[in-house]
């Protein structure tokens, strides 16, 4: 939770025995089989579900941006729904056009996200988890009772489509991979840059951080926004992607599953959230034929990482090959004389 | 030694739940090639989430409305017989799972005709079958933007819209309580306030009752809805409370407020909820002098598909204490238009429904209309309607009330 | 004026109800420092479990409703032994097994009772009536109970052998096992009184209002703002913050129209808050 916590939590760094190709060498492969996808799903359905996996994507490695400051904010899903409802809302009533919504919803959740960063810089560890939960909350609220002017609790129609009428669903497939690989190459570059590392050195001991010259306040509030801005960015998508939208879907609950997508993944590695969102998305998605049954797929999923994969998913290699190695330690000592 | 305590568990729980999903699985059998031709309807409904506790019964009573009109021949069109095939998808209760379980009926499934989802439900699905040119049949509506209007050419209400069941609520105070004058109004604040309560108010005009205090807004979601009793209460010109859309908590709740505060006039809801749900929410010292729309199966009066299906559903009646019927009644009046229309293909029953004047719903005959409502001629419908009365904690059946065309 | 008394009346029962239900959680939260997101679906459980005993089975009301409790409360045992204490410490794994919980809680009522509407039988009937107020005979005993309990938790953390040693565990678990406090006994009883007062609010709440799969949701989120406005570590704190969130629920739905009041109600919570991160009592801690 606090900074301690989560370096436990983060692996050190293994020593491995690939060369430095590996690691982009498998990025690449993967990028290209999602890219090639179309080719082999004929279904738009599926495309629509791997579109939403990509747009929860950039929300969920966003939200780890956050957290890796030392940080647990509760409110991601919200910070969506403030760029999905700016979105459609100046698409409703103002008629803009949606390349115009999308970016600039983005930059306001942004604003909206750092200017609250400020007076909530002063909350640590679960203070902040709480009142960010509770801001997330508030913000759900003010939808439901906007009237008109957001559609209220039933939600918001009439917002334009972002490509034209008509278009297959393979252009919005390859615009949501090309805008999820946009995100995640930022994000990356952002987390491993200066600013990135000074952040983990807030998450390490705030305390050594400010005595070695980083302003903690706006360093927090920096990865706040640049959170938020991805977060605001994917709800924009969103909701002109699917021209509807409801707080029902930004809400209390579908923040916990949100933190479920990068917790599960591992928070430890940039991969996790990725690898997270889409086990959580479309595993359960390949079971909804079991109707009421369906919610079990994922209280299963969470119960095999919680009970058998401490750092996640992403630390499932790591798990086996230890696994193995002790086994053959094991062996080694019985069959010794 | 801790280590292997844990993983036994856990393989425990994953077995465990594995055996439930592979015993549902197998559970349910896998439909045998019928010999006559079928036709492929879909149905969307919140079976998993919040909204199942409504849409799990509705999904049943599709089910059986489905079987009855194939046990009587299914549909003929051109001689040839049709059955029809229900394709039922999980809506979740969200509308990320609407959106995926109707992309999932258009595109993997490929039916033409869709039945549900509810109310506001369905703005999310209405935009995937527009661009597909799906004709999609609404259980109910709230009078929301996107629902119904002209940007939904193929989206239908099948069955008494919110404000056909207003006016069915204020004929029902007509007939039980004929010396109320005036009514207070209240409404769950779900974004339908500004649309719904100007419909509502000039109903009641046309009817010669008086609206007095200002209409009452509530939260959708609250723990305890005595501060809205008390609200209403307070009002003390009312002769009457009219409440609209409520769900059952509110309902329960708000009358049990009410008797609770001494306050012992009529209280009318215009949603579709039995009243032996309304009882069993306010107890038995709350449950008095309410009016409900909602099915008594067997009832004087009732048509005699009603009651066939009501038989078909067994014993929900008994131990759910509510039959909705809405989408139910959405596929027999889709399942009538298609075999007036005499073709399978959605625009050419779409033309046919918009040149219709009546049509024979499951409560009777029903009156295509709505045009100055939802903007869009001959999309909702307007027919009879029953309701229950609770008197002293006990149910019983009211009457028939006719709806006629709807503005 | 009737509508400032029952305002007024309405004031109070709000209070107790969302005290009664905000125990549990608070008392696992400020002994154990567990943050238990399945609280709300335990709730719901406690409140099914007693409908099995009075409706299905035809128990006496109290009877059921201590039934309940204890059964509850040996499921609160079992989820400390298998769900809880493996993962002492560890927030991100926790938060994990208690949404799984949740779930499968959620799900499984959902599967056998969702589709029936039900309210628990009333526990006592009757409506006292003095001048413009009245109050439901129910709404008292709810009170009463909610107040009963507050006082009897204090009273067992801060006087008994027992609470004192969860005092001892909350601040230090390693030195309080070191002293030879047995600390998995002592989870294990904090698990099981929290889950059982869980199981009392779900029994009386669901007589008092009703019973649905979902209902421990809005619960929680009402019991999270509780605790934090209290603040960790304080018993006493839940008086306060549970009037202050009681009152503004019964007032704020009677001066505004609609959703408004909601948006408002988390409004002041937030500046609350903010302005007092420990909350009232609290003191800061590291989690």
């Amino acid at each position: 939770m606090s900074g301690n916590q989560l370096s436990k939590s983060m692996p050190s760094a293994p020593a491995k025995g690939r060369g430095k190709w590996t690691k982009p060498a498998i990025v690449t492969g993967v990028v290209v089989i999602i890219a090639l996808l179309p080719l082999l799903l004929t279904s738009p359905y599926m495309l629509h579900i791997l579109i939403l996996t990509f747009i929860y994507t950039i929300a969920a490695v966003s939200l780890r941006t956050i957290i890796i400051s030392g940080q647990f904010p509760l409110a991601h899903a919200a910070f969506m729904g403030i760029g999905a409802y700016l979105a459609g809302m100046a698409s409703r009533w103002l008629g803009w056009s949606p390349w115009l919504t999308i970016p600039s919803a983005a930059l306001v959740t942004m604003g909206i996200g750092m200017l609250i960063g400020y007076p909530f810089a002063r909350l640590r560890a679960l203070y902040y988890a709480m009142g960010s939960l509770f801001f997330g909350i508030g913000i759900i609220q003010i939808i439901n009772a906007g009237g008109v002017w957001t559609g209220g609790y039933s939600g918001l129609t009439g917002i334009a489509p972002l490509l034209p009428m008509g278009t297959s669903k393979v252009s919005y497939y390859y615009f949501f991979l090309g805008l999820a690989l946009i995100s995640l190459i930022a994000l990356y570059r952002f987390e491993f840059s200066r600013i990135g590392i000074n952040l983990k050195a807030i998450a390490q001991s705030h305390l050594v951080a400010s005595s070695v010259g980083i302003n903690e306040g706006w360093y927090r509030m920096l990865a706040v926004g640049v959170g938020c801005f991805f977060a605001g960015l994917a709800g924009a998508g969103y909701a002109h992607y699917n021209m509807v939208i409801s707080p029902s879907s930004f809400n209390f609950l579908a923040t916990l599953w949100l933190v479920m997508y990068v917790l599960i993944g591992g928070v430890g590695s940039f991969a996790g959230p990725i690898i997270g969102t889409f086990i959580l998305v479309l595993i359960p998605e390949f079971f909804r034929d079991l109707k009421m049954f369906s919610p079990f797929i994922s209280a299963g999923i969470l119960l095999i990482v919680v009970y058998l994969m401490p750092q996640g998913l992403v630390g499932l290699p790591q798990l086996i090959r230890s696994r193995l190695l002790e086994r053959r330690k094991g062996k080694s000592i019985t069959h010794a004389p | 030694m801790e280590r292997k305590k844990i993983l036994t568990v856990a393989l425990s729980i994953c077995i465990v739940l594995s055996l439930v999903t592979l015993a549902f699985m197998t559970a349910c059998p896998s439909p045998a090639p019928p010999a006559e031709k079928t036709l492929k309807i879909g149905a969307l409904l919140s079976v998993s989430g919040w909204y199942s506790v409504i849409d799990a019964l509705e999904a049943a009573e599709v089910q059986a409305v489905a079987e009855y009109i194939n046990d009587e021949g299914g549909i003929t069109i051109d001689g040839q017989k049709y059955q029809i095939e229900l394709v039922i998808e999980d809506c979740k209760s969200t509308f990320e799972g609407i959106t995926a379980a109707a992309n999932r009926l258009v595109y993997d499934k490929g039916v033409k005709f869709v039945v549900g989802p509810t109310a506001f439900f369905s703005t999310a699905s209405s935009p995937i079958f527009e661009q597909n040119k799906i004709l999609h049949v609404s259980g109910y509506s709230t009078a929301q933007p996107g629902e119904l209007d002209t940007s939904t050419p193929y989206g239908f209400i099948g069955h008494n819209c919110s404000v056909a069941d207003c006016i069915a609520g204020i004929k029902a105070i007509k007939e039980e309580f004929p010396d109320v004058k005036k009514v207070a109004i209240a409404i769950p604040d779900d974004g339908s306030i500004p649309y719904l309560i100007p419909k509502v108010k000039r109903a009641l005009e046309l009817q010669g009752y008086t609206v007095v205090g200002d209409t009452i807004g509530h939260p959708n979601e609250m723990e305890d809805f005595s501060p809205i009793a008390a609200k209403l209460n307070a009002i003390e010109d009312a002769d009457a409370y009219l409440h609209i859309n409520g769900a059952p908590p509110h309902l329960g709740n708000v009358l049990k407020g009410l008797r609770e505060l001494g306050n012992n006039k009529p209280y009318i809801t215009t949603s579709l909820v039995s009243c032996h749900v309304i009882a069993a929410i306010a107890g038995t010292g709350g449950a008095t002098k309410a009016i409900s729309l909602g099915i008594t199966p067997h009832a004087p009066g009732n048509p005699p598909q009603l009651d066939a299906i009501c038989d078909k559903l067994g014993t929900q009646y008994e131990e759910q204490g509510v039959i909705y019927l809405m989408t139910g009644n959405s596929l027999w009046v889709l399942a009538q238009v298609i075999e007036a229309a005499q073709n399978l293909d959605p625009t050419v029953v779409k033309e046919k429904w918009e040149s219709m004047d009546t049509v024979e719903t499951l409560f009777g005959t029903g009156i295509l209309s709505g045009d100055e409502t939802y903007g869009i001629q001959n999309h909702a419908i307007g027919h009879p309607m029953p309701y229950q009365k609770l008197m002293g904690g006990e149910v019983s059946f009211g009457g028939w009330v006719d709806v006629g065309a709807i503005p | 004026m009737e509508l400032a008394v029952q305002t007024l009346t309405n004031v109070l029962i709000f209070s107790a109800m969302y005290i009664l239900a905000a125990l549990g959680f608070a008392f696992l939260f400020n002994m154990l420092r567990i943050l238990n997101f399945a609280h709300g679906a335990i709730y719901m459980i406690g409140g099914y479990v007693g409908y099995l005993f009075i409706v299905g089975m035809g128990f006496n009301q109290w009877v059921a409703l201590l039934l309940a409790t204890l059964i509850v409360a040996a499921f609160g045992v079992f989820l400390e032994k298998f769900c809880f204490r493996p993962f002492v410490g560890d927030f991100n794994r926790t938060i994990m097994i208690c949404i799984a919980i949740a779930v499968i809680l959620q799900t499984t009522v959902n599967i056998m009772v969702g589709t029936k509407m039900m309210a628990i039988p009333t526990f006592v009937e009757g409506v006292f009536r003095a001048g413009p107020a009245s109050i439901s005979y129910e709404r008292i005993v709810t009170f009463a109970i909610g107040a009963a309990l507050l006082g009897l938790i204090t009273w067992f953390v801060n006087r008994t052998k027992w609470g004192q040693q969860m005092q001892a565990i909350a601040q230090d678990r390693e030195g309080a096992s070191l002293q030879g406090i047995n600390v998995h006994r002592i989870s294990a009883l904090a698990f099981a009184l929290g889950c059982g007062l869980a199981a009392v609010a779900g029994c009386l709440l669901g007589a008092y209002l009703r019973l649905s799969p979902f209902m421990g949701d809005l619960m929680l989120i009402k019991v999270l703002i509780i605790v934090m406005l209290a603040g960790i570590g304080s018993i006493n704190g839940i008086l306060i913050a549970g009037l202050i969130l009681g009152s503004l629920n019964a007032v704020l739905p009677v001066l505004l129209s609609g959703a408004a009041s909601d948006a408002i109600i988390i409004a002041i919570v937030v500046v609350l808050l903010l302005i007092r991160p420990q909350g009232f009592f609290g003191y800061e801690v590291e989690i």
